[in-house]
């Protein structure tokens, strides 16, 4: 991407759609008794986003986030939580930034890839934590023995 | 010079050119006390070619600021290119991307970082490490010391006469109680080049961790983490061409994340509140603190070059010169080369004593002659005193040396006799 030439300040990155977003978020808010209940950080601007959703049918049935952070971080959290709802798992489980990007339709700045990315991240290290509960944890060599 | 005629100045089969590559490297055009500089201490460090050093100085010249929190234009381009330059190690050793990819600040920060992020936390009393006797010290006195702390054992697995590791003392080594198995890859002294992936066999049938100390192998040899199933492999920047101060430890990815960070501090965090931290991702856990960006860069500049000459081309190369170099060592009476005898079964180096003349008195007449070799117990002690000999002269290559170089060598070695055979001239009576 130049970097030479952005034009009118913001314009490609802070859209009017993406700053309501930010404003006025549509999923904020916590849900109790959800079966995904994840939280995680992007140290570059010090987002936060913790995502809780409702786990039926293996189906995000319901989704909601609590956050801080920037505008990119918070609004894409926001738009994309509304594209989850209704999701299959294993679906949700294969996007990638590509997919955040589409539904924000700008182009992202490499320092800023990981805000947009952040609520992805974190929506999907909590599925893998939901159907990993229970499970053995693989032994790794050298670890966890104790001496004879 | 008259022994030159002996050397195969040719360019090999597959299209090698000592020539060529010597033009890339500034150094090897020095004069030593007036004659032509011939390099033989390259186990110790490498000499870099300008890619190496243009690369450095392009990012000081064009791109340098701090990394990853940055979001002004020079800390995107000085991330970009210390992020790639973790990929393109990873790609250099097989690995499945950066995060698998920890740069440090050499192969001794490398192994300290798994004696205290992995060692510290999961070895107790009862517990075994097992290393072999041929380690550098950077790879013995971390475990020495770490079986103290924790109240484990270390031991190590003892060598043939021929300077191989005796495998049918490790099987017997390796037991329950064995909780990490380490070893050189390429010893620094032999030359030995040690069976990695047998070793590594016997270290995960027990469940014990493998760690392996890639200073020698990595630089000189094409290595395939994922192929020989290493666990932690650790190697430095500057014997493979790159900047001093910058190093790797490659780790699987789970085994990274199950181990703690070694420092503190920033870079390595995710978030911090006054009651916890939480780490960040790989490999930036174990980067704490401003990285080692500069150096880093180049050292991804020195696998891009290193991967252009071709590994398995400078393996072929230093396989050429040793077997020349044995050849020729054992026409000097009195001179005893340690390790094994096939050049296959060696690295490109060649540690020697020459009858009672003193490695320092070698090292020093040679430099006379222009040439760099190393003297003394080359870091590994507890090795010289099993072989009995408390110090010995090396030479060891690199991809730039020339056969024409080891006959310098040899009639330097020729004229080394010559001076301890030198009589006081006889007292005339009057």
């Amino acid at each position: 991407v130049s970097t030479d030439d952005l034009g009118e300040l913001g314009a490609d990155l802070y859209v009017e759609e993406l700053i309501d977003h930010y404003k006025n978020p549509r999923n904020a808010g916590e849900l109790k008794s959800a079966e995904v209940d994840h939280d995680g950080d992007n140290p570059t601007c010090g987002d936060m986003v913790h995502a809780y959703a409702v786990v039926k049918d293996g189906k995000l049935a319901d989704i909601k986030f609590r956050g801080k952070g920037c505008a990119i971080s918070q609004a894409s959290a926001d738009i994309l939580y509304e594209d989850l709802k209704g999701k299959r798992l294993d679906e949700v489980k294969k996007l990638n930034i590509q997919h955040v990007q589409g539904l924000l339709g700008i182009t992202l700045r490499p320092a800023r890839v990981k805000c947009a990315d952040l609520s992805l991240v974190v929506i999907k290290e909590g599925i893998k934590e939901y159907e990993e509960k229970g499970k053995a944890k693989k032994t790794l060599p050298g670890f966890g023995k104790s001496g004879a | 010079m008259t022994s030159s005629k002996r050397s195969n100045t040719k360019p090999a089969a597959n299209g090698y050119s000592v020539d060529a590559i010597r033009k890339d490297f500034p150094i090897l055009t020095r004069k030593i006390h007036g004659k032509p500089l011939v390099y033989f201490d390259n186990a110790a460090t490498t000499q870099r070619p300008k890619q190496v050093i243009d690369a450095l100085s392009e990012f000081y010249s064009e791109h340098n600021a701090n990394v990853h929190r940055g979001l002004h234009a020079l800390s995107m381009e000085a991330s970009d290119l210390y992020d790639r330059a973790h990929e393109k190690v990873s790609d250099f050793i097989g690995a499945d991307g950066m995060e698998e990819v920890v740069f440090t600040q050499g192969t001794t920060d490398s192994l300290n970082l798994v004696a205290y992020a992995y060692a510290l936390h999961e070895l107790g009393p009862g517990d075994e490490i097992l290393g072999t006797v041929m380690e550098h010290h950077s790879n013995f006195v971390p475990w020495q010391q770490m079986a103290k702390i924790k109240g484990a054992t270390f031991k190590q697995i003892p060598i043939t006469p021929d300077g191989h590791l005796d495998m049918e003392a490790a099987k017997r080594l390796v037991t329950g109680r064995t909780k990490l198995v380490t070893v050189t890859a390429m010893s620094n002294v032999l030359g030995t080049i040690n069976p990695v992936k047998d070793i590594g066999e016997l270290a995960h049938d027990k469940g014990a961790l493998f760690l392996v100390d890639g200073a020698q192998s990595v630089p000189h040899m094409a290595v395939d983490v994922k192929k020989d199933d290493i666990d932690l492999l650790a190697f430095s920047g500057h014997k493979m061409c790159g900047p001093t101060g910058v190093g790797v430890l490659y780790g699987k990815k789970e085994i990274l994340e199950a181990m703690k960070p070694y420092r503190y501090g920033g870079e390595m965090i995710k978030r911090v509140t006054f009651e916890e931290s939480r780490w960040n991702d790989l490999p930036w856990k174990f980067e704490a603190g401003t990285p080692i960006i500069g150096p880093g860069i180049g050292l991804g500049a020195a696998v891009d070059y290193l991967t252009k000459i071709g590994m398995d081309d400078i393996r072929a190369h230093e396989v050429r010169l040793i077997r020349y170099t044995l050849k020729r060592l054992a026409e000097i009476k009195g001179l005893k080369v340690y390790g094994p005898a096939k050049a296959e079964e060696r690295g490109g180096l060649a540690a020697f004593t020459f009858g009672d003349i003193h490695a320092h008195d070698i090292a020093d007449l040679m430099d006379r002659e222009g040439i760099a070799v190393r003297a003394g117990h080359h870091c590994a002690q507890p090795l010289a005193s099993l072989l009995d000999v408390m110090s010995t002269a090396r030479a060891s290559f690199y991809l730039y040396n020339h056969e024409k170089e080891v006959d310098v060598f040899i009639e330097a070695l020729h004229k080394i006799r010559g001076v301890f055979e030198r009589k006081p001239a006889a007292k005339v009576n009057a």
